[in-house]
C-alpha cells in the first residue's frame, strides 16, 4: 500500500473503528463457539423457559437471554456472525468477480463489433444492455422468485443468489476505468510495442482498478450482510433452525414487548457490523483517493 | 481513563470515535424510550352487573382479515362465517349443547331408516326483504347451492341426497354427451311450509352437514342460478340484515326486525371492522372501542390470562383443530410401523408447545369440540425407553450414550414457511428425534407448495399435517385424511397414505350407523388404530382465547358457532354510552 | 432531438420486454401448483384438476408464453361483448390485459389498480421526507464544516445507510406506535385520517434510510459548490452567508440530486417489499411477496411489468429532462 494511502488510513478515526469492529467480528465469529462452548440449537427447559412458557430474559446462564423456543441467544448470535460474514465476504468476492470480467471485457473491446457487420453487435453493446435490463428488474423480486424456486436453501445457494444478482453496478463501474486507462497514453503505447491483451490486462487495466476494487468489495460485504439479512427477515432465506440474524429479528419482532432483548441482540449486531464495513469502506475510500476525504 | 491514556494513540482515537458514533445516540434513545407510555394491559371497562336483558345498542367487533364473499353457496372460511350466522339461517343447528335441533325448520322428522327428513317449517319467518319464507324458497335456495355451475367448495358433503348424481356429475346419455336432471329429485316441496328431503342411503353426517350455511335459505333476489354480484347486496333470514359493506374497511349489520325467533336479537347492530392488525385490536379494546378480542398474539395472551382483572371475562372456544406429523406409511423409512411407533414415542408435545398458550396437547384425532372426543382415551404417549426398544425392533438399535446407531439417514420434515409450526415447534422436534436416533431435516416451504408436495405420492416421507373442523362429527376428522378412499396419485388429503381394512370398514359402517352410542364405539376404535398404527403423530389442539368487556352480556361460546353474537346484549349504562356520547360531543378527537 | 427520444423510447420498451419475458421463465419454473392453490386446502381432488384445465396450466410452456405476449396488449375487439375480454382494460385502440389472478380471482390489472395509489403514496411521502430530511441535512452540514452539526450529519448519515429497513422500522413501531401509542402500528386503516396517521411510520423507515444517502450527496456537492470561483464572487459582492448558500450553491448541487430523486421514485414505485411486508402496507410491494408465495403467477408478472416500467420511465424522464436542463449533454454522445 502506498504509504500516504495508509498515514491517510491511519489518522482516519472511521476507518480505525471500523477496521476494529471488523476484526472484531472476525475474531468472535472464528473463536467465540469454541472458547465459550455454546450451542445455538439445543433448547434449555430448565433455566431457558420463564413462567407461561415465555422465553427468558438476560441472566447467569444465559447471557443474552433466550429466543421464543429456549435457545441460548448469545450462541445464536455468535453463529450468526459466522454465517453474515461468510456470506456478505463470499458473495461479495462473486459478485466482484462476475463483475469485474464483465466490465473489463466490456470495456476493453468498447467500439469493437462482432458478428455480421450489418446487425451493429459489440460485445460492449450486449453486456451493459443486459446490465441495464437487469438494473430494471425488481432486485427482491428476483431473489425471491429464485429463492422460492430453490428446492433447499443452504448456505451455497443463498450465497449464489446474492452474488449473482449484485454484480451489476460493479461492471458499469469497472468498465468505465477500463475504458479510462486502455485510452491512457502509456498503455495506447505498450500496446504499440507489441504487448499482448493479457499482458495489458494484468499489468495496467487489473492495477488501477484494484483500489476500485477494494473499496467496492468492502462496502458490498455490508450490502449483502444488510441483502443477507433481508432475505431470512422474508423467510427466503437459510430454513431455521440455522441462526440468521435477519430471521432472530423476525423471530423476535412477534414478542417484543415482553422480550425486547431478542429484538436488541440480532439488530445491535447487524448494524454494528454493517456500520463496520462501511466505515472502513470509507476509510480505504478516502486513502486512496483523497479528494472526498475531509482535508 | 488512565488505561485509555495508556493505549497507543491510534487506539484511543478508535475509542473515543466509537464513543461519539454509539453511546451517546443509544443513550439518549434508551432513556426516550423507556421514560415513555405505560406497557402492561389495562384494565376491564364497566363492570358485570346482573339484570334481565336490555335491547339496543351497537357491538363493536373487528377482525384482521377480509370478508372475501357473503354468498352462503360459496363461503368457507373463518372470517366470513361469524357475518353468515348472523345473516343467514340454516334449517337446524346445534344447540350449545351440541345437540342438533330445528331451527328455521319448527319441526323435523326422520323415517326410521334414516332416508327420509320431512321438515315443517316456521309460518311467518322472513326474510330481510319482507318477503316470506316458504318451502319453494328452501328448495331453490338448495338447488341453486348445488347446482354444477355453482362454485360451492363442498358439494359433496350433501351427495347422499336422492338425484344428486343426476344433477350436480350429470348423467352420459346414449350420445355420450352429459345431460343434467333441472331439478334434484330428493328435496320435495310438500305444502307452503312442508319440505321432504330423500336420501339415496342412510347418512349420518347429512344433518350435521345441514348445520353449515351452504344451503341456507336466500331472498328470491338470489334468483335460482349463482351470480358473482350478489353477495355485495346478500340477503338472509338470519337475525342481522347487511347494511352496509364498505369492501375490506366495515360492514354494518342491523337488527332485522322480522326475525322470527321471538325477543332475538338484543342488538340493534353490530359494526365489524376489516383488516384490524391483532395488536391494534388490543389497543383498540383497552379504550373500550372494540367490546370483543379473539385474535391475540402469544404475549398478549399470556397477559391477559395472568391478569386477575381479565379472568372472569375471558374464556378458551373449544378446540376444533388436530395438528401433528404425518407419517408416510408408503415410503421409506416410515413404512416400517416399529419405525413409526419409535417416532410417536419419542415426542414430547408438552415441550415441543410449551412456548404456544393457545395450544394443548392432543391425545386424540378429534378435538374437544368434536361429539366423540373423549377426554379419557389413553392415546399415543411420550416415553423414551419405549421409544428405545421401538427402535432396536425397527432394527434400526440406538445408544444414546454414544449416540451410535439409529436410523442411518436424515429424514427431511416438510412444513409451510412462517408458521409456528416451522419456527417453534420443528426445531424441538428435532431435537426430541435426536434423542432416539431419528435425525431429521426442516424443509420449509410456501403453503401452496407444501399442500402441492406432501399430497403426491412417494414424495414426503415426513411432514406437518393437521385438519380443522368443517362440521362439528367424527367422520369430517377420519375420513379424508386417514381413508383410503382419500388417496390419490396427487391432491390427496390423505398425507400417510395410511391404507387399514379394518379402519376403511369402520369408517363406512359408522357413516351410515345412526344410532349416536354404536356410532361413537366405532370411531373409538378408529382412535385406537390411529394411536397404535400411528399414521400420524397427534400433536396438539389450537383453540382460541375470547375476552369481551364485562358490559358484554350473554356471550357463549359452543362446538359448532365462532363468534357467536347471534343472543348478544350490551348494558349501556355500565359501558358509560351516554358519558362517552358527551365527550365525543365536546371532544371531537376521541378520548385519547 | 426526437431521434433521441424516439430510440430511448424503443430501448425502455425492449427492456421492458426483456424483463418481462425474464419473468414469464423464471415464474415458470416455480414448483407446486397454482390449481391448488385457488382450490383451497381441503378441497376435493377433482375440483383441482377441473380448474387446472381451466387455466390452460396442462398446456406447454411455448405455447403458454405465446398466449400471453398475444393477450398483454392486443387490439379492441370490433364488436363489444366479446367474450374473453373481462380482465382487459382499454387504453385507446389497444387492450392491456394482464390475466387473471389465480387467488383473488379478479382482473390482475384491477388487483395492481387498487394497490398502485397507495403505494404511490407511500413512494411520494417516503420521498419528501427523504428530500427534506437529506437535503437540510446535507446543506447545514456543507455550511458549517466541523461543526457539531456537521459531525452529527455525518454520523447519522452513517447510522443510516448501516440499518435495515426492519431494523429501524421495528424501532419506530416499538416506539411510536407501542410505548408512546401515538400512531397506528401497521395497517393502511380505513378512514382517510387513518391513512394520514398510518403512512407516517413506513414514510419515516423509508425516509429516513434513503436521507441518509442524500445526506452524503448533498453535503459532498455542496462542499464542492462552495469552493467554486462564482461563489467565492458572490460573497465578494455582498451576497450574505444564506443567501450564498440557499441562491447559489443550493441550485447548483441539487442538479445532480435531481436525477437520483427521479430514479429513487421509479424504484419505490416498484414497491418497497420489506416495509410493505413490515407495516403490512396494502400495496404493491406487499402484493408482490404475497403472489411470489402464492404462486399467483398473473400478479407476479403483472407487478414485474409494472415496477419495471416505473423503473424504466423514471429512467427515461430523468434522462430527458436531464438534455433538456443541462446544455452541456445536447452535444455529448448517448453513452451514459
Amino acid at each position: 500500500m502506498d504509504p500516504r494511502a495508509l498515514r491517510r488510513f491511519r489518522s482516519n478515526r472511521g476507518a480505525l473503528v471500523g477496521t476494529g469492529i471488523v476484526l472484531l467480528l472476525v475474531l468472535v465469529a472464528a473463536l467465540a463457539p469454541a472458547v465459550l462452548g455454546l450451542d445455538p440449537m439445543t433448547s434449555d427447559f430448565d433455566a431457558g423457559q420463564g413462567a407461561e412458557g415465555a422465553p427468558v430474559g438476560p441472566s447467569a446462564a444465559h447471557w443474552l437471554g433466550t429466543d421464543t423456543v429456549y435457545r441460548d441467544q448469545l450462541a445464536r448470535l455468535v453463529y450468526g456472525a459466522r454465517l453474515s460474514l461468510v456470506i456478505g465476504v463470499a458473495a461479495s468476492a462473486l459478485s466482484l468477480l462476475i463483475g469485474t470480467a464483465a466490465g473489463v471485457l466490456a470495456g476493453y473491446w468498447q467500439g469493437r463489433t462482432i458478428g455480421p457487420a450489418a446487425l451493429r453487435l459489440s460485445l460492449d453493446g450486449i453486456i451493459m444492455r443486459f446490465v441495464d435490463i437487469g438494473l430494471c428488474f425488481p432486485f427482491l423480486i428476483l431473489v425471491m422468485a429464485i429463492g422460492a424456486a430453490l428446492d433447499e436453501t443452504t448456505v451455497w445457494t443463498v450465497l449464489i443468489v446474492l452474488g449473482s444478482t449484485s454484480w451489476l453496478g460493479t461492471a458499469r463501474i469497472v468498465r468505465s476505468q477500463t475504458m479510462r486507462v486502455r485510452d491512457l497514453d502509456y498503455v495506447t503505447a505498450s500496446r504499440a510495442l507489441g504487448e499482448g491483451t493479457a499482458m495489458v490486462l494484468v499489468r495496467h487495466v487489473l492495477p488501477s482498478v484494484a483500489g476500485t476494487l477494494i473499496v467496492l468489495g468492502t462496502i458490498s460485504v455490508a450490502q449483502l450482510i444488510l441483502a443477507e439479512s433481508a432475505l431470512s427477515y422474508l423467510n427466503l432465506g437459510l430454513a431455521p433452525p440455522t441462526p440468521s440474524w435477519g430471521h432472530m429479528l423476525l423471530e423476535g419482532q412477534r414478542d417484543y414487548a415482553s422480550a425486547p432483548w431478542l429484538l436488541a441482540a440480532p439488530g445491535g449486531a447487524i448494524l454494528l457490523s454493517v456500520m463496520g464495513f462501511n466505515l472502513l469502506g470509507e476509510g480505504l475510500r478516502d486513502a486512496f483517493d483523497p479528494r472526498e476525504s475531509p482535508p | 481513563m488512565k488505561s485509555l491514556s495508556r493505549m497507543p494513540p491510534v487506539a484511543r482515537r478508535a475509542v473515543v470515535a466509537a464513543c461519539r458514533i454509539f453511546v451517546f445516540p443509544s443513550v439518549g434513545f434508551g432513556v426516550t424510550v423507556l421514560s415513555a407510555g405505560c406497557e402492561g394491559i389495562q384494565g376491564p371497562i364497566g363492570e358485570r352487573r346482573d339484570g334481565p336483558p336490555e335491547r339496543g345498542g351497537t357491538l363493536h367487533l373487528a377482525n384482521y382479515g377480509d370478508v372475501r364473499t357473503l354468498e352462503p353457496a360459496v363461503a368457507f372460511d373463518a372470517v366470513s362465517i361469524p357475518v353468515l350466522q348472523l345473516v343467514f339461517t340454516p334449517l337446524v343447528d346445534y344447540d350449545r349443547e351440541g345437540r342438533i335441533v330445528p331451527l328455521l325448520a319448527e319441526r323435523l322428522d326422520v323415517s326410521s331408516d334414516g332416508l327420509r327428513h320431512t321438515f315443517q317449517l316456521r309460518e311467518g319467518a322472513l326474510f330481510h326483504d319482507g318477503q316470506e319464507l316458504t318451502a319453494d324458497d328452501v328448495k331453490r335456495s338448495i338447488e341453486r347451492a348445488l347446482d354444477p355451475d355453482t362454485p360451492c367448495p363442498a358439494p359433496s358433503f350433501y351427495a347422499s341426497i336422492a338425484g344428486y348424481a343426476a344433477f350436480h356429475d350429470g348423467v352420459k346419455d346414449a350420445a355420450g354427451r352429459l345431460a343434467f336432471a333441472p331439478h334434484l329429485a330428493g328435496v320435495v316441496v310438500e305444502g307452503r311450509y312442508a319440505l321432504r328431503i330423500d336420501l339415496s342411503e342412510p347418512d349420518a353426517t347429512f344433518l350435521p352437514a345441514l348445520t353449515l350455511y351452504f344451503l341456507a335459505p336466500v331472498c328470491r333476489s338470489a334468483g335460482s342460478k349463482y351470480a358473482r354480484d350478489w353477495s355485495n347486496h346478500a340477503c338472509g333470514s338470519g337475525p342481522f340484515r347487511i347494511e352496509d359493506w364498505s369492501a375490506s374497511r366495515e360492514i354494518t349489520l342491523r337488527r332485522h326486525d322480522g326475525y322470527f325467533e321471538p325477543g332475538l336479537p338484543y342488538l340493534d347492530a353490530i359494526r365489524w371492522s376489516l383488516l384490524v392488525p391483532p395488536l391494534s385490536q388490543r389497543f383498540k379494546f383497552e379504550k373500550g372501542e372494540l367490546d370483543h378480542l379473539r385474535q391475540l398474539g402469544a404475549q398478549d395472551l399470556r397477559a391477559y390470562r395472568s391478569d386477575p382483572r381479565w379472568k372472569p371475562f375471558g374464556q378458551w372456544e373449544p378446540p376444533k383443530l388436530v395438528e401433528g406429523v404425518f407419517l408416510n406409511t408408503q415410503m421409506k423409512p416410515f413404512d416400517n410401523v416399529e419405525l413409526r411407533r419409535a417416532f410417536v414415542a419419542a415426542i414430547d408435545w408438552k415441550r415441543v408447545i410449551a412456548s404456544r398458550p393457545d395450544a394443548m396437547v392432543a391425545t386424540q384425532m378429534l378435538p374437544p369440540a368434536v361429539p366423540g372426543h373423549d377426554p379419557g382415551f389413553s392415546g399415543q404417549k411420550h416415553d423414551i425407553p419405549k421409544a428405545l426398544e421401538h427402535m432396536r425392533k425397527a432394527g434400526h438399535a440406538f445408544d444414546p450414550a454414544t449416540g451410535a446407531g439409529g436410523y442411518p439417514e436424515t429424514v427431511t420434515f416438510v412444513t409451510p414457511t412462517d408458521t409456528a409450526i416451522a419456527e417453534n415447534f420443528a426445531p424441538i422436534l428435532q431435537q426430541q428425534l435426536a434423542r432416539v436416533g431419528i435425525r431429521m431435516r426442516i424443509k420449509q416451504v410456501s403453503y401452496t407448495a407444501y399442500l402441492a408436495e406432501t399430497s403426491k405420492r412417494n414424495h414426503s416421507a415426513l411432514g406437518y399435517c393437521g385438519w380443522s373442523m368443517d362440521f362439528p362429527d367424527p367422520s369430517d376428522f377420519f375420513e379424508p385424511t386417514l381413508s383410503s378412499d382419500a388417496i390419490q396419485e396427487e391432491e390427496t388429503q390423505n398425507r400417510a397414505f395410511f391404507v387399514n381394512a379394518e379402519f376403511d370398514a369402520l369408517l363406512k359402517r359408522a357413516h351410515r350407523e345412526l344410532d349416536p352410542a354404536a356410532r361413537s364405539a366405532m370411531y373409538r376404535r378408529c382412535e385406537e388404530i390411529v394411536r397404535d398404527e400411528a399414521p400420524w403423530a397427534l400433536g396438539f389442539h389450537q383453540r382460541w382465547y375470547e375476552i369481551v368487556q364485562p358490559y358484554v352480556h350473554n356471550y357463549a361460546v359452543d362446538a359448532k358457532h365462532t363468534e357467536d353474537m347471534r343472543a348478544v346484549w350490551i348494558d349501556a349504562a355500565a359501558r358509560g354510552d351516554g358519558k362517552r356520547d358527551l365527550l365525543a360531543a365536546i371532544r371531537p378527537w376521541g378520548r385519547r | 432531438m426526437v431521434a433521441k427520444v424516439a430510440r430511448r423510447l424503443t430501448w425502455a420498451i425492449v427492456s421492458i420486454w426483456a424483463v418481462v419475458t425474464l419473468a414469464f421463465f423464471l415464474n415458470h419454473g416455480l414448483p407446486a401448483d397454482p390449481a391448488r392453490a385457488i382450490a383451497g386446502p381441503q378441497a376435493r381432488p377433482a375440483d383441482v384438476a377441473r380448474i387446472r384445465t381451466q387455466l390452460g396450466l396442462d398446456r406447454s410452456v411455448w405455447v403458454q408464453y405465446r398466449l400471453f405476449a398475444a393477450r398483454l396488449v392486443h387490439r379492441a375487439p370490433s364488436e363489444t361483448g366479446v367474450k374473453g375480454h373481462a380482465s382487459c382494460e382499454p387504453l385507446g385502440p389497444l387492450h392491456l390485459d394482464l390475466g387473471t389472478s389465480y387467488q383473488r380471482r379478479r382482473p390482475v390489472i384491477r388487483v395492481i389498480a387498487d394497490r398502485f395509489p397507495r403505494t404511490f403514496y407511500l413512494a411520494l411521502s417516503a420521498l419528501v421526507v427523504q428530500v427534506a430530511l437529506g437535503v437540510a441535512a446535507g446543506v447545514v452540514a456543507a455550511a458549517r464544516r466541523h461543526s457539531i452539526w456537521d459531525r452529527g450529519a455525518v454520523t447519522m448519515a452513517l447510522l443510516g445507510i448501516s440499518t435495515p429497513t426492519f431494523l429501524l422500522g421495528i424501532l419506530l413501531q416499538y416506539v411510536f406506535a407501542y410505548r408512546l401509542r401515538w400512531l397506528p402500528l401497521d395497517g393502511y386503516g380505513v378512514t382517510a385520517s387513518d391513512h394520514v396517521a398510518s403512512i407516517v411510520l413506513p414514510a419515516l423507515t423509508l425516509g429516513i434510510v434513503g436521507a441518509a444517502y442524500y445526506t452524503k450527496l448533498v453535503r459532498s456537492d455542496m462542499i464542492d459548490v462552495l469552493r467554486q470561483d462564482f461563489v467565492r464572487t458572490a460573497r465578494a459582492k455582498g451576497v450574505g452567508p444564506i443567501g450564498v448558500v440557499v441562491r447559489h450553491a443550493l441550485r447548483n448541487a441539487l442538479l445532480p440530486l435531481v436525477t437520483v430523486i427521479g430514479l429513487d421514485f421509479g424504484v419505490l414505485i416498484g414497491g418497497a417489499v420489506v416495509t410493505e411486508k413490515l407495516f403490512r402496507w396494502p400495496g404493491v410491494g406487499q402484493l408482490s411477496v404475497d403472489a411470489v408465495f402464492d404462486r399467483d403467477a398473473p400478479v407476479v408478472l403483472g407487478v414485474v411489468i409494472v415496477t419495471s416500467s416505473a423503473i424504466v420511465l423514471a429512467n427515461l424522464l430523468v434522462d430527458l429532462s436531464y438534455a433538456l436542463l443541462d446544455p452541456r449533454t445536447k452535444a455529448a454522445g448517448t453513452d451514459g
